[in-house]
């Protein structure tokens, strides 16, 4: 005989006396200025933390012989992909007379102001490393407020929207990340 | 040239942290600024969520000076757990995964000591707004019903109707299962119902 489960279908019907005091104490609002000021003391002060990134098959052999992240100059952006357990991703766009470059993607809900990138030492290619879970993620560059997508990796069908993006699959543990 | 040379073509300046506006960011992207040593990245996930925590914690232990302490320790917890923090799990929900650790250690902490939950309208001021007056026999009694609770259904009832945390995210926090979970909402309200409309019922 099957189990009757209806009731858990129909525990959100509040009664209006529970709802009215369910509004009562949702509508908290102050955070005490002391308390506030005391938590933030003690918080310490945290290290500036070394990037760790992996780097993408394509340049692996490189990275070994040299120690040094594989540069490829003639590249306007690349994305650099992790694989293994740590999902650091290195997103980079050559924009050498770009003001603001920032990196915009459904993991930052498309915010130009969530990701800026930082130039590197020649000065002409904008960098960020970003730690992303696993999974398939739509991001494009914000350059100077226009979106840019990245010229190596695959376009998102959501261009069907209006929006240039380019898509990213980072690989769960194991696994090998492709664009 | 390139495409964005041309169009941009403009001066070069280079972008700082102290430019960067923080408020918009999502809580994963605070979380990285944070991790990468933008104090002020921490001190806006505190402004956002210690609202939520104290309303949470006054409302789960009934006093003012424990819910502040549950409080603080929660986020000192967060602050040096942040890097085991996945941000597929909303940092909000993460939050109250450690809040609520702290809220059941207080909790056992007073059995041990053999005290009751006495009820702080201190605490009670703390965590709503100005009301007024005619309303203050309903939060009088709101009070006394939310504290009759036992612990599990306090807990559910909050997280889920003032919180208003998905139950697969109160199943996350709270260890506990579906069934049990929506059994303890479905009494909790039963009862606040029973004691809210019953009156004097609560202050007997």
């Amino acid at each position: 005989m099957k189990k009757d489960n209806s009731w858990l279908e129909i525990d959100e019907v509040v009664d209006p006396v529970v709802r009215r005091a369910i509004d009562d104490m949702r509508a908290t609002k102050r955070i005490p200025e002391e308390w506030r000021a005391e938590l933030l003391s003690k918080v310490p002060k945290r290290r500036r933390r070394p990037t760790r990134v992996w780097w993408a098959p394509v340049g692996l052999a490189a990275a070994l012989c040299l120690g040094v992240g594989l540069t490829v100059v003639n590249r306007r952006s690349e994305a650099t992909i992790t694989t293994g357990t740590a999902s650091v991703v290195r997103f980079s766009i050559r924009a050498p007379a770009a003001a603001r470059v920032s990196l915009v993607g459904d993991f930052d809900r498309w915010d130009p102001a969530a990701m800026p990138m930082r130039r590197d030492g020649n000065g002409e290619t904008w960098m960020l490393d970003v730690h992303l879970p696993p999974g398939r993620h739509v991001f494009a560059y914000s350059v100077d407020g226009n979106l840019e997508t990245d010229p190596m990796a695959a376009r998102a069908v959501e261009d069907d929207f209006g929006v240039p993006s380019s898509v990213i699959v980072v690989a769960s543990l194991g696994g090998e990340s492709r664009r | 040239m390139s495409r964005i040379a041309r169009i941009l073509g403009g001066g070069v300046t280079r972008a700082s942290d102290g430019e960067v506006p923080l408020i918009g960011m999502t809580d994963g992207a605070l979380v990285r600024r944070t991790l990468e040593g933008d104090a002020r990245a921490f001190t806006e996930l505190v402004d956002r969520h210690a609202a939520a925590c104290l309303r949470f914690a006054g409302r789960m232990l009934g006093d003012r000076s424990e819910a502040e302490d549950v409080a603080q320790e929660t986020f000192l917890r967060a602050f040096k757990a942040l890097e085991a923090y996945d941000d597929r799990l909303p940092f909000r929900t993460w939050l109250f995964s450690i809040l609520i650790n702290r809220c059941r250690t207080m909790m056992s902490q007073r059995m041990r000591r053999e005290r009751r939950v006495v009820f702080d309208n201190d605490a009670l001021e703390r965590s709503s707004v100005e009301a007024p007056q005619s309303s203050l026999d309903l939060r009088e009694e709101l009070n006394h019903a939310i504290a009759a609770l036992s612990p599990e259904q306090r807990e559910a009832f909050l997280l889920r109707h003032v919180e208003e945390l998905s139950y697969e995210e109160i199943m996350s926090v709270t260890g506990a299962g579906m069934s049990a979970l929506k059994m303890r909402v479905k009494r909790a309200c039963e009862r606040l119902q029973q004691l809210l409309t019953d009156e004097g019922g609560v202050r007997r």
